[in-house]
């Protein structure tokens, strides 16, 4: 058997850097499959082994796709799928050995590529992106050009690269976008975190420990101030004790809501699997394919997968007006169990005159009661409710929501849970809020006579500062995840606090341009030269459109890549001569490349009497303005006009 | 008189050319490679997941691959545009041994990277080709019998850079090699001079056998007979001169070989003349209508080889040899 060439290395080299971004998702195993074969293809081709025969490799293939499927549990679908293509790519090219391999080879890491773009989508991955089809398309060109030099290969491929970017973007804001898929999409079971169609106790205060982004609020105008930031996500109506649940689906909004001062804005959600979208307090408009509910939380027609953008208005201070005969749900609660609670909710009521003074005995009771805002509250017990209220008194927002929910609907107000996002960044250099998963909040809202559906957040009456300062001084240090504990300060914080505002800043406006971009931004956008892509035609005009742009940019880079010459573009008197040479070459006489001025003009006098004449003009003048300093701007005109009339055929 | 390039790309595009030529884009055909068809496959379904999954991403670099699958195109067409192929030439071969034509190939542009040449059927030669005044092209094409060999159409092709699409060209370059005979050892009796017949009385025919005296070079002399310690002593150049004994000078005559078959006595006689021409001798030969007269020397070896090459042959190949 033939011994592996040396082109396998850098054929290796893209599939790693092609996977690189994935190996978080991968399982370990397969990791060190890949670096295992890698490994030995490296020693095989500085060793000169010929390789492992047909049926080790058969053998490696068929272990490699069970183990895949046992450890995957499947073969095809979330991270089996990209588990395969690294066993795949771990496996190639040990069978490496002929042109179409080596072709494949490069194929598998273009395809790998595209796999990672599929699992995040931020602007860093992009940036990956084109770094990694950059090194693809080199390895690429090496395989047709093996004996070209790496530089110049990647110089290469980094020219096609870009001149294809224009195209590239022509492509993307034309080409027709669907509204939604083509078929069932495949099940993804990539963990998102954020809020579930329930709540239990303890839920919120795990998503306190994550980092990740949830979304993002730009907006036209003044951003809200702290203590406003409420973005409302879900709304839960039953109550299970130390459960919250949905509950019933509130039914569709009928009567816009109108307030003053409303806050227009747009928010960039991450993909979060689920159907709920994320909105400042009150929000009057359901943008894209969503709907806006009774109780104002905004629900997508469709899991959200990707990252979306959606433009919204909001208010802050509003009247919802009266309740509503299906709100009575408001002040079901379970049949029994956390029986102290409820007789301290009745004990309330009876002493109050108006549901404010309820509401404010319970906040009182909080605050007097040395209740503690924490992130890692106890465990409590069969009654958790009386549990909390009574003994342990330790609990993070749900706990304190959940518990003033229970007394107000024991009380006889009519009260919801609304789980959401508190805070968020300002941007330093952009319109925006950033609000990561940290951020998660849940507070109560009560529907109170002449006021409507009025927020109530319990969390206030332990932990001011958690409203308007944040989770990081509301909760003491040592309990803070590292990320958010502020305990480096001084320059090199302040230089990282910085670039990371830069950071999301360049990061929004990627987001706003690119990722956000969806059928109805397209349909506004070309609604601006005139296309409707509502109808047949306004598709046909697009697709026309788009068939009539790829020629015109063939054509113009073909131009660049076919011009002729590229000499004497500065030098009038040798683009003239040029241009008189090659005249006589149509007419039958090409100049050798061994011939100077005066030997063409000799030959071509012998060759044909009738232009010796006009030829030796010609070259005499050439001479003159190029090789002595005679030459003036009458020689000129005269040799220019000369070479134009000229006509070897007569 | 058909003036455009175009419609003289439709009508005339099997007639021979002219060299020197440039190859023009007109000329050029391309097609996508099977990987390059394979590639657009995995393309499509790209774009088909980015569709379904509506992945702004997907979308993105689906629509980078596809542009740069087209720009490569436009590049695999003009890594073959403007080549200049100046000259072509063959060494003379003996039949059923490859043959091997020279081309002088140069892009006066930017340089033409891994540019294949090949005859149909025949052995690829891959180059790169720059302004380079001394890059030759060596395609070899294997040769079946004596006569004037014309190679047919020749290849040109690339697909850098990418290899997504293969561009090329077919051109017939009036070019032509000599084949010689096949040699084959053989019995050939070896006759006499016969312009001088009754040379027996030990007249002197130049020849090899006896040293006779240093004459002055003359133009043409072999090598081998300078007597280059003469030079080395300061002398000019002088050729040593031999006499061979009558007969020793010998003729290669048509009907000293036996065989019957035209082109078996044509081989006899081809590895004849090798044999005469290692041994030194001064020999002639006698065809039915070509009659070469004694001499030694490469010059003189390849004169008879190509008497036997072209022996019979319609006079216009023979023609088209000079």
């Amino acid at each position: 058997m033939k011994p592996y060439d040396k082109n396998i290395i850098p054929i290796i080299c893209a599939l790693a850097i092609a996977l690189a971004p994935q190996i978080p998702h991968l399982k370990p195993w397969v990791v060190g499959w890949c670096i295992l074969l890698w490994s030995y293809m490296f020693l095989a081709v500085r060793y000169g082994w010929a390789g492992p025969g047909k049926v080790t490799r058969f053998l490696l293939t068929a272990g490699g796709f069970l183990g895949v499927a046992v450890s995957y549990g499947k073969i095809l679908g979330g991270g089996a799928f990209i588990g395969l293509l690294a066993i795949m790519a771990g496996l190639k090219p040990l069978e490496t050995k002929t042109h179409r391999d080596k072709m494949i080879a490069v194929f598998i890491a273009y395809f790998i590529v595209i796999t990672s773009l599929f699992e995040s989508e931020n602007l860093a991955i992009t940036i990956y992106m084109f770094l990694s089809v950059l090194i693809s398309t080199a390895v690429l060109i090496h395989v047709n050009h093996p004996s070209g030099k790496l530089k110049a290969n990647v110089k290469q491929s980094a020219k096609i690269m870009v001149q294809a970017i224009p195209l590239m973007i022509l492509l993307f804001f034309l080409f027709p976008r669907l509204q939604g898929s083509l078929w069932g999409l495949a099940r993804q079971k990539t963990a998102h975190t954020g809020f579930t169609e329930s709540l239990n106790m303890g839920d919120i205060s795990k998503l306190v420990h994550n980092d990740k982004a949830a979304f993002r609020a730009e907006f036209s105008g003044d951003l809200p101030e702290p203590a406003k930031r409420y973005w409302r996500g879900i709304v839960l109506w039953r109550c299970e004790g130390a459960r919250w649940h949905v509950g019933i689906r509130a039914p569709q909004l009928q009567h816009e809501t109108k307030a003053a001062e409303p806050y227009e804005y747009s928010v960039i959600i991450e993909p979060h699997n689920k159907r709920w979208l994320f909105a400042l307090d009150l929000p009057s408009n359901a943008p894209g394919r969503s709907i806006l509910l009774d109780d104002y939380s905004l629900r997508l027609n469709y899991n959200l997968r990707h990252k979306q953008r959606f433009n919204l208005r909001s208010y802050t201070s509003y009247n919802t007006g009266p309740l509503k005969p299906w709100e009575r749900t408001a002040l079901k609660l379970p049949a029994r169990g956390n029986e102290n609670a409820r007789e301290l909710a009745l004990l309330w009521a009876l002493e109050a005159e108006t549901d404010e003074q309820i509401i404010e005995s319970a906040l009182n009771y909080f605050k007097e009661n040395n209740f503690l805002y924490t992130l890692n509250p106890p465990l409590l017990g069969s009654n958790p409710i009386d549990d909390f209220l009574f003994n342990k008194k330790q609990g993070y927002c749900e706990h304190f929501a959940s518990a003033f929910a229970f007394l107000m609907r024991a009380a006889g107000i009519p009260a919801r849970l609304v789980g959401g996002y508190l805070g968020g960044k300002p941007n330093l250099y952009g319109n925006f809020i950033s609000v990561r998963q940290s951020d998660a909040h849940v507070w109560v809202e009560v529907w109170l006579q002449g006021k409507g559906w009025t927020r109530v957040d319990p969390t206030y009456a332990v932990a001011p500062s958690r409203i308007d300062q944040g989770m990081e001084t509301a909760v003491s240090a040592d309990e803070l995840p590292g990320f958010l504990s502020s305990g480096q300060q001084g320059v090199f914080s302040g230089i990282q606090e910085v670039i990371r505002n830069r950071w999301e800043a360049i990061n929004a406006k990627w987001d706003s341009f690119f990722i956000g971009y969806s059928y109805d931004d397209q349909k506004s956008f070309l609604l601006r030269f005139g296309i409707n892509l509502e109808t047949l035609k306004g598709k046909l005009k697009s697709l026309l459109a788009i068939v009539a742009l790829i020629i015109l940019s063939g054509i113009i880079l073909s131009l660049r890549l076919f011009r002729k010459h590229h000499v004497g573009r500065r030098d009038p008197v040798q683009r003239f001569y040029i241009r008189f040479c090659s005249k006589l070459e149509k007419a039958g006489f090409p100049r050798r490349s061994d011939q100077g001025p005066r030997d063409y003009a000799k030959e071509i006098g012998q060759k044909k009497r009738s232009l010796k004449e006009r030829v030796d003009e010609i070259i005499d003048l050439y001479i003159i303005l190029r090789y002595t300093r005679r030459g003036n701007a009458n020689y000129m005109k005269k040799y220019v006009f000369l070479v134009n009339q000229f006509n070897p055929r007569h | 008189m058909i003036k455009s390039g175009t419609l003289k790309f439709f009508f005339l595009r099997n007639a021979p050319i002219q060299l020197p030529h440039q190859l023009h884009w007109r000329r050029i055909f391309i097609l996508p490679t099977a990987q390059g068809l394979l590639f657009i496959i995995i393309l499509l379904g790209m774009l088909i997941g980015s569709i379904n999954y509506s992945n702004n991403l997907g979308f993105l670099l689906t629509f980078l691959l596809g542009s740069m699958t087209f720009i490569s195109m436009l590049y695999a067409i003009r890594n073959l545009t403007g080549i200049r192929i100046i000259s072509s030439g063959a060494e003379p071969v003996f039949a059923e041994e490859s043959a091997v034509f020279e081309f002088y190939v140069i892009s006066e542009k930017d340089p033409r990277f891994a540019v294949t040449f090949y005859y149909k059927g025949e052995k690829e030669t891959v180059k790169d080709i720059t302004s380079d005044s001394n890059s030759k092209i060596k395609v070899h094409v294997m040769t079946k019998k004596r006569g004037k060999f014309s190679p047919g159409s020749l290849v040109i092709s690339s697909r850098y850079p990418m290899g997504l699409f293969r561009a090329w060209v077919v051109l017939r370059i009036n070019t032509a090699c000599t084949v010689y005979p096949k040699p084959l050892a053989g019995q050939v009796k070896l006759g006499a001079d016969m312009s001088s017949g009754d040379d027996e009385n030990g007249n002197e025919i130049p020849g090899v056998d006896d040293f006779k005296e240093l004459r002055p070079y003359q133009p043409g002399d072999p090598l081998q007979r300078i007597s280059w310690k003469a030079f080395s002593r300061g002398l000019d150049l002088l050729t040593k001169s031999f006499v061979g004994k009558a007969g020793s000078a010998v003729f290669l005559n048509w009907d000293s070989v036996t065989s019957m078959n035209v082109e078996k006595k044509l081989s006899i006689l081809t590895h004849g003349i090798l044999k005469l021409h290692r041994m030194n001798q001064v020999y002639g030969l006698n065809l039915p209508g070509e009659f070469i007269d004694q001499g030694s020397g490469e010059a003189h070896k390849h004169k008879c080889l190509k008497a036997l090459a072209m022996f019979a042959l319609p006079m216009k190949d023979y023609e088209a040899l000079r």
